[in-house]
């Protein structure tokens, strides 16, 4: 294992940690979770086809924290552009949300009042046909996130994927991802 | 296939767009994401961006471009400009509205080398525009579009889940 592969899993298994610690954690969140839905893609090295994924899953984020505030999600990721059923991925992930800015520069864009809370973010995507084990670990740096009260949405987020065998495999670009408290 | 010397005048407009954007009342910017479904430059993620301007009460000129950003970023890049016509309504008081666009597209970087590529035209409608000018925001949504290749003679679709305009002025 070289030393990207150890310093991602390192980062993988760090935000895995600190997603499980605070499970007794106060304060709750009025929501518990909702709906989360991107538009990504992947580079010409990932091994992964060329074109659009539409991401679409469940998330649960039970925690209100200022700091390092954790939530999970389960996805599908299905190639629509062109349209590779065949080629869908299932994905778990855990995100950190690091801080949370109320006072930010990016709070003219958003029409509601909003706070910047950048997040990394572990995954683990895998075809079901070939198994769990043959999947993909992404590493997603979420650094504009923005909140309101019943949303987050970010934009541009970069990923590093790693293989099976935590080797880098290519990079990913999230154009976008929007989640949506409703329950 | 349209020669160079015909293109002039299209090239001209996708230049004094974002001139006249910035120069006339109710300049907005754009962003969102751009689909090519069976044509355009291939397969992968694109990103928009545009300039528009407001030039009646129900028409908007706008200069775009597309850029791809997966698997290659900047592999693909393409130019144009549309004319938008708001059906439901005036475009700054009908705060739910209808936007129908035609719009020249012109391919200005093809696999990574610049250089003049194929030639679009588009028709595309925003059937949910939701905000206005006058309130400094407007997003449109599942926009969705006839693309023709003007050299291929080949009609193939375009989608835009969001795209987000800000009117700062």
């Amino acid at each position: 294992m070289n030393s990207v592969s150890r310093l991602a899993l390192s980062a993988a298994a760090a935000i895995v940690v600190a997603a499980a610690a605070p499970v007794a954690a106060e304060p709750r969140s009025p929501w518990l979770g909702g709906s989360v839905v991107s538009v990504r893609g992947f580079s010409e090295d990932s091994g992964l086809p060329a074109g659009e994924y539409f991401d679409l899953g469940l998330f649960v984020e039970p925690f209100r924290l200022k700091f390092l505030n954790p939530s999970a999600s389960v996805r599908s990721l299905i190639p629509q552009f062109p349209f590779r059923p065949g080629s869908s991925m299932i994905e778990f992930g855990v995100d950190i949300d690091l801080f949370s800015l109320r006072d930010h520069p990016l709070k003219g864009i958003m029409r509601q009042e909003s706070a910047l809370g950048p997040a990394l973010a572990a995954s683990w995507a895998f075809e079901p046909s070939r198994g769990i084990a043959a999947g993909t670990l992404c590493l997603t740096a979420h650094a504009l996130r923005l909140r309101t009260g019943d949303a987050r949405y970010n934009l541009l987020s970069p990923e590093l994927l790693l293989d099976s065998g935590l080797n880098p495999s290519g990079w990913g670009l999230r154009l976008f991802e929007f989640s949506y408290f409703l329950f | 296939m349209i020669k160079t010397g015909k293109r002039a005048p299209f090239f001209l407009l996708c230049l004094l767009a974002p001139a006249a954007a910035m120069a006339a009342p109710e300049p907005g910017v754009s962003l969102g994401t751009w689909s090519f479904a069976g044509g355009g430059p291939g397969p992968g993620t694109y990103a928009y961006g545009g300039l528009s301007l407001g030039l009646s009460g129900r028409l908007e000129l706008e200069a775009l471009g597309v850029a791809e950003m997966t698997p290659s970023p900047g592999g693909d890049v393409i130019a144009g400009a549309s004319l938008g016509l708001s059906v439901l309504g005036p475009r700054d008081s009908t705060y739910f509205n209808m936007l129908a666009e035609l719009a020249f597209l012109q391919s200005v970087v093809t696999d990574g080398g610049p250089g003049l590529g194929p030639s679009y035209l588009m028709l595309r409608l925003s059937p949910l525009a939701i905000g206005t000018p006058y309130y400094g925001h407007r997003d449109r949504m599942f926009s969705i579009g006839v693309l023709y290749d003007i050299g291929a003679d080949h009609f193939s679709a375009v989608w835009n889940v969001l795209i987000v305009s800000w009117y700062p002025f």
